[in-house]
């Protein structure tokens, strides 16, 4: 409290001294001491003052000093030395205030550290907290995925498991052949009612079978051929094997398989595939085809084609037709598939006359 | 033990060689500052090293004063010296905590620079 009081007047003395040295109009003071009041004048009235008040107190007793030599002794060494210690205590009370206004600074930059710190940590908590939420969504997401993944491919097996089954029971019924890449199941029999296109029961069952085969091959177009004997009209056994074949295809369409793969041909009596001379020969050769092609074996655009000229494996068979097989016993086909040539069973009625 | 604290004895032992001696006080006090002011490095610093050789030329000065028998003068001219001593130890001072308050902002900006631009992951 003393050291305060004495602080707050000792400036004021300074000053006093300052202005009798003026007013005395005694020798003029030295440079030194000049120098040393414009010092300390800096001291007491800028930062140093709040910041530095010892460093200004000391500077104001060593000016007290300076002064007092110069009224006693003006123009002296001793006013000269006392000048100089003046100002050396002056500078020492500035450059001490700078000094705390330095470590002001450091606390104040110590305080936005921090802050910024802080700041940083949250951002980056906040950001691990929406990467592991985003995560965790992902993570949900790719088990349902793969939980429907795995349906798919459980449902995808039992279908293919079907179609094998299918495929073999045609295989046992020796309904079934592969020729270049394509895949040919021949059904004969009594298929129809006579002369008309209306699936027998016989039929149905066994495109049911059918249809579960062609399920394993979901991308590959399909052409359904109807074929005739050689009894009858040729334009009628044309027009009637067209219907056939769509019947064929209505049925296929109708359990499963995609419409723009199926086209159906009628082919007429065409392509024989057994002699046309006996009742067993014209059985076989009153059938449906349904011809798996290749992949690239894409249909034409029609799904309903008429006639012989689809581009179907039939047209790749050798010598057939009505004519050869009007002329005799010899048929189409070099080596017709063994349930091709099946007579009619015995509880079949007899073949229809087209 | 570094070279100030041989050197800074070794000036004062020297006036003990003159006719007359040192005021013993005042050199001790000004040995004291002396030492302090290196101690924090005004010896590196320009301002405070220019004062740092004040110092020690009037400790010359105030050697040859005594020497010639001015007790006063070269009481006075030790008094001139301390003030230079403490001086060049306020400045060196001072630096150094100018020099900490700006590295702490520097600290700062490349922290603000880090938040605005995080940096890549190696990989």
């Amino acid at each position: 409290m003393l050291n305060t009081r004495r602080t707050r007047y000792i400036p004021g003395l300074a000053a006093l001294a300052l202005a009798a040295a003026a007013c005395g109009g005694a020798v003029a003071p030295s440079t030194e001491l000049l120098t040393a009041r414009q010092a300390y004048d800096q001291a007491r009235s800028g930062e140093a003052a709040r910041l530095n008040p010892t460093g200004v107190h000391e500077a104001a007793k060593a000016m007290q000093a300076a002064e007092g030599a110069h009224k006693d002794d003006a123009g002296s060494q001793r006013e000269k030395n006392y000048a100089y210690i003046a100002l050396r205590k002056s500078e020492i009370a500035i450059a001490g205030a700078s000094e705390a206004l330095a470590k002001q600074e450091q606390q104040r930059a110590g305080e936005t550290y921090q802050a910024q710190l802080e700041q940083h940590s949250q951002q980056a908590e906040q950001q691990r907290s929406q990467f592991a939420q985003q995560l965790t969504q992902t993570q949900v997401q790719l088990q349902q995925n793969s939980q429907v993944l795995g349906l798919r491919q459980q449902e995808l097996q039992q279908a293919r498991a079907e179609a094998d089954k299918a495929q073999a029971e045609l295989r046992n019924a020796d309904a079934l052949r592969e020729e270049e890449g394509r895949m040919i199941i021949s059904l004969s029999g009594v298929l129809f009612e006579s002369g008309g296109a209306t699936l027998s029961r016989l039929a149905e069952q066994r495109l049911e079978t059918v249809a579960r085969a062609l399920a394993a091959y979901p991308d590959r177009p399909i052409v359904v051929e109807g074929y005739t004997d050689s009894q009858g009209n040729e334009d009628k056994n044309q027009q009637l094997s067209q219907r056939r074949a769509e019947a064929v295809r209505e049925y296929l369409q109708q359990h499963g398989i995609d419409a723009q793969r199926l086209r159906a041909v009628g082919k007429g009596e065409a392509d024989p595939v057994a002699s046309n001379d006996t009742v067993e020969g014209r059985a076989n050769n009153r059938r449906v085809e349904i011809i798996v092609d290749r992949v690239n074996d894409s249909p034409s655009s029609a799904t309903s084609d008429t006639g012989a000229s689809s581009a179907g494996p039939a047209s790749t068979r050798a010598a057939g037709g009505r004519d050869s097989a009007a002329a005799g016993s010899s048929t189409a086909r070099p080596a017709p598939s063994p349930s091709l040539r099946r007579a009619p069973a015995a509880d079949e009625p007899a073949p229809p006359k087209e | 033990m570094r070279a100030f604290e041989i050197g800074i004895p070794a000036l004062f032992a020297l006036a003990a060689c003159g006719g007359a001696e040192l005021n013993q006080t005042r050199a001790t006090n000004v040995q004291a500052s002396l030492i302090a002011a290196e101690k924090v490095g005004a010896n590196d610093q320009p301002k405070a090293a220019l004062h740092l050789q004040l110092a020690k030329e009037q400790i010359e000065s105030a050697k040859r004063l005594a020497a010639d028998g001015d007790q006063v003068n070269s009481d006075l001219m030790l008094e001139r010296a301390k003030a230079d001593a403490d001086l060049a130890m306020q400045l060196a001072r001072t630096e150094q905590e100018e020099q900490s308050a700006r590295q702490a902002w520097e600290k700062i900006r490349e922290l603000k620079q880090e938040q605005v631009q995080p940096p890549q992951s190696g990989g």
